[in-house]
Formats: C-alpha cells, sequence, structure tokens
C-alpha cells in the first residue's frame, strides 16, 4: 500500500492541529473563497454562504473533526462539510432559490440539430444567462457543476466531497450539462432543447 | 459505433476522444455539432468560473475564525492535557480506596475461634488464619462428632461404624476447617450409624 504524500493543504492542517495559528489562517485563506462560492451557488444566499464557511473551517478547530487523510484531500473534505450544511440549510426550508426539481423531464424525442444559441455564452449576457441556468438546476446536478466546472476540482475530490463513486459523479455531470444546455436553448425560445434529443442509431 | 454508443461514453468529460470515437465524429455531423455545443458551454462555463473568482467570504469571517482559534488555544492551555489528569485521578481513586480499607480493618470486632458450622472455606496460608481441629469441636470420646441435625445415639441404642472415603471437603459440615487447595482430598472417615439407618456422627481418621 502506498501512503498518499500530504500536499501544502494536508501539513498546514497537521501544523493547525499543533496550534499552528499562521498555519491555520494560511489555510483559511488558500480555501475560503471556493467555500464560499460552493456555499453561495448552493444556497443562493451570502448570508448563508458566510454562515456555511465559518462554520466549515471552526469544525477544522474541534478536537475530533474527522477529517482522514487515507480518504482524500483536505480540499474534499471541507468541500463535504460544506455540502452536509448547506443541505442541512435547505432542509429546514429556507432555500434562497428553488431548486430541488429532481424531475429530469423524461420524453426523448429523436435527434434533430438546431441553430447554435451558445456561440454569446462568452459575452457578458450569455454567461449571465448560464450562471442563471447553473442556480437553477436541480440540487444533484447543480452541486456537481459547481464542484467540478466552477470550481474546477477533480472527479475524485468531488467524489469525496459527494460522498459517491467517481462514476456517479460523470454521470451526474454529464446530465446537468445536457440539462444546462436545455435551459439556455428555453432561455432564447429555440425549439427542441438539446437535453432531450435522443440518438438515432445510425450505424456509423 | 453509433451515436447512443458515442454518447454513452460521455466524450464531452474527456479532453481527447479515442480513435474509434474520433472516427464516430468525423462520420456523423449530428454528434459532431452536439458535441461542438458542449464545448462551448464548457468555454462558457471557464468564463463563468473565471468571473466568480473574486467572491469570497467577508473579511469578518477570518476575524471571527481567527478570535476562535485563540480562545480555544488559551483554553487549552488552562486546562492540563489529558495525560496530567489521568495519572492523578489514578492515585486519588487509589488513596481513597486505601482509606476506606484501613477504615473497615479497624472497626471489624474479633471473629471467634471456635464454632460449631464452617462459613466458608478459608484461603491456605492467609494471615491471621485459624485452622480447627477434632480438638476444637464437641467431640466424643472416640473422637466421633455428631453431625449436624441428626438424632442424639441412645446410651443403649446399637450402632454400626462404616468406614468410608469421602473428600475433605467434607470436614466442613461438622465445622472443621479445609484448607481450599485440599478441598477436594479424600480423607477416611468413621461414620456411625444409628439403628434407623442413618448417620449420626463422623470421625476422620487421617485429617
Amino acid at each position: 500500500m502506498t501512503l498518499r504524500q500530504p500536499d501544502a493543504d494536508h501539513l498546514l492542517f497537521l501544523r493547525l492541529r499543533q496550534r499552528d495559528e499562521e498555519a491555520f489562517v494560511t489555510l483559511y485563506r488558500r480555501r475560503q473563497a471556493p467555500i464560499f462560492r460552493f456555499a453561495l451557488h448552493m444556497s443562493g444566499s451570502a448570508t448563508v454562504a458566510e454562515d456555511v464557511t465559518q462554520e466549515v473551517f471552526m469544525t477544522l478547530l474541534r478536537e475530533e473533526c474527522g477529517f482522514d487523510p487515507e480518504r482524500g484531500t483536505v480540499s474534499g473534505y471541507l468541500f463535504g462539510i460544506a455540502r452536509k450544511l448547506v443541505l442541512r440549510h435547505l432542509e429546514r426550508g429556507r432555500p434562497d432559490v428553488a431548486l430541488d426539481t429532481e424531475s429530469d423531464e423524461g420524453g426523448s424525442p429523436e435527434l434533430a440539430i438546431t441553430d447554435d444559441p451558445l456561440a454569446e455564452l462568452t459575452h457578458r449576457e450569455g454567461i449571465e444567462a448560464l450562471r442563471r441556468a447553473v442556480v437553477t438546476l436541480p440540487r444533484r446536478y447543480r452541486e456537481v457543476v459547481v464542484l467540478c466546472d466552477l470550481e474546477e476540482i477533480d472527479y475524485a475530490e468531488a467524489a469525496v466531497a459527494l460522498g459517491c463513486p467517481i462514476g456517479t459523479v460523470r454521470s451526474r455531470l454529464h446530465r446537468a450539462r445536457a440539462l444546462l444546455l436545455e435551459k439556455l436553448d428555453k432561455d432564447r425560445g429555440q425549439g427542441l432543447p438539446l437535453s432531450r434529443l435522443k440518438p438515432v442509431r445510425c450505424e456509423i | 459505433m453509433n451515436c447512443q454508443e458515442f454518447w454513452d461514453r460521455m466524450p464531452e468529460l474527456s479532453n481527447q476522444l479515442l480513435r474509434d470515437e474520433t472516427e464516430h465524429v468525423e462520420a456523423c455531423p449530428d454528434c459532431s455539432r452536439v458535441l461542438q455545443r458542449q464545448r462551448t458551454l464548457e468555454n462558457g462555463m471557464r468564463h463563468l468560473s473565471a468571473e466568480l473568482q473574486s467572491l469570497q467570504a467577508p473579511p469578518r469571517v477570518e476575524a471571527g475564525l481567527t478570535a476562535a482559534f485563540r480562545a480555544q488555544a488559551l483554553r487549552r492551555e488552562a486546562i492540563p492535557p489529558r495525560t496530567v489528569w489521568m495519572p492523578l485521578f489514578a492515585g486519588i481513586a487509589a488513596a481513597v480506596l486505601m482509606a476506606i480499607g484501613l477504615f473497615l480493618m479497624r472497626d471489624r470486632p474479633a471473629q471467634p475461634v471456635h464454632r460449631r458450622t464452617a462459613p466458608a472455606v478459608e484461603l491456605a496460608g492467609a494471615p491471621g488464619q485459624t485452622y480447627l481441629t477434632v480438638n476444637d469441636v464437641a467431640a466424643d470420646n472416640d473422637g466421633f462428632i455428631p453431625l449436624p441435625n441428626a438424632e442424639q445415639i441412645a446410651p443403649d441404642e446399637n450402632v454400626n461404624v462404616v468406614r468410608v472415603e469421602v473428600p475433605r471437603s467434607a470436614m466442613l459440615a461438622v465445622g472443621l476447617t479445609v484448607s481450599a487447595d485440599q478441598g477436594s482430598e479424600l480423607v477416611e472417615a468413621d461414620v456411625k450409624m444409628g439403628s434407623n439407618g442413618l448417620a449420626r456422627a463422623v470421625r476422620f481418621l487421617n485429617e
């Protein structure tokens, strides 16, 4: 069995367990922004995001914080705590954005191609439309998009944070992107949403 | 490879297509266009991510956490670590137990040396232990010890004496002391039987 080499976050974590304030502050400054953004995207509330960020790092100060370097990185661990705190908040019935429509809108018409509605995604309005589409995704798809696409953490780390296998992360991301395309198409009043396109067996 | 098989592989999540995937995309304009849209979406996500990079927790969060860290450090310094407390507690507990033991020993009344029944098998070699012998219990002139709850032998009663081997622990029944490690040894005994055939008294031969 090969032991994972401690990365910079892990070394900081070890130092903060020895009551090194500088290590704690450094780790906080390295990781607070992604945690804050994740909580913000998931809750839709800056206040909640602030509370979640604070609570995540308070957890690190506890004697038994539960971080196990064998299971993943400090970053994945922090995202995992943030996710639990956000879910707890959402379950209290205060979702600042109503998002958890878990139905994926079944029905799969056959493949049809529309004109490209995404060309302006790199422009200001396009980016704003994309942001709106992300925050209206069902929760389980939104969290994987935020982690993998917006925070750009790898699938393994996302799997630790979400508590699921890597394959699940990939399949959710696949589905999430299809839903995003569908939402963007709808926003533009396009005909058939791309995510509902079912490929024809073209036997090529 | 057909379109279904192509998309089942989730090619949009990979940076590079495999050779058969590339062949499919080149031959299938529909999949090629959808894949291109996926790439565009990915690019848009990258831009969105860059735009959001400036978002972060307000400074008061760091200030609050730093204060919490310092407060916790102070508390830890004020309280000795567990490694100090555990031996301390163990020492106190031992001292209390010893004091209780001494108190009980001081107030215990003296035990009578002679007794008719043995309360228990006493441990051999225990300090202060008193061994009872046939002379200590109420034996008759022949050394027979009346059995507990047995009728007395009438002066003119016909009796039989039977020699048996019994475990030494049987001596306890008549008030003799037996050490724990000898309890299972066999010892010869004469049992005096009354006219009704019931045992009345016993005499241990090689105690």
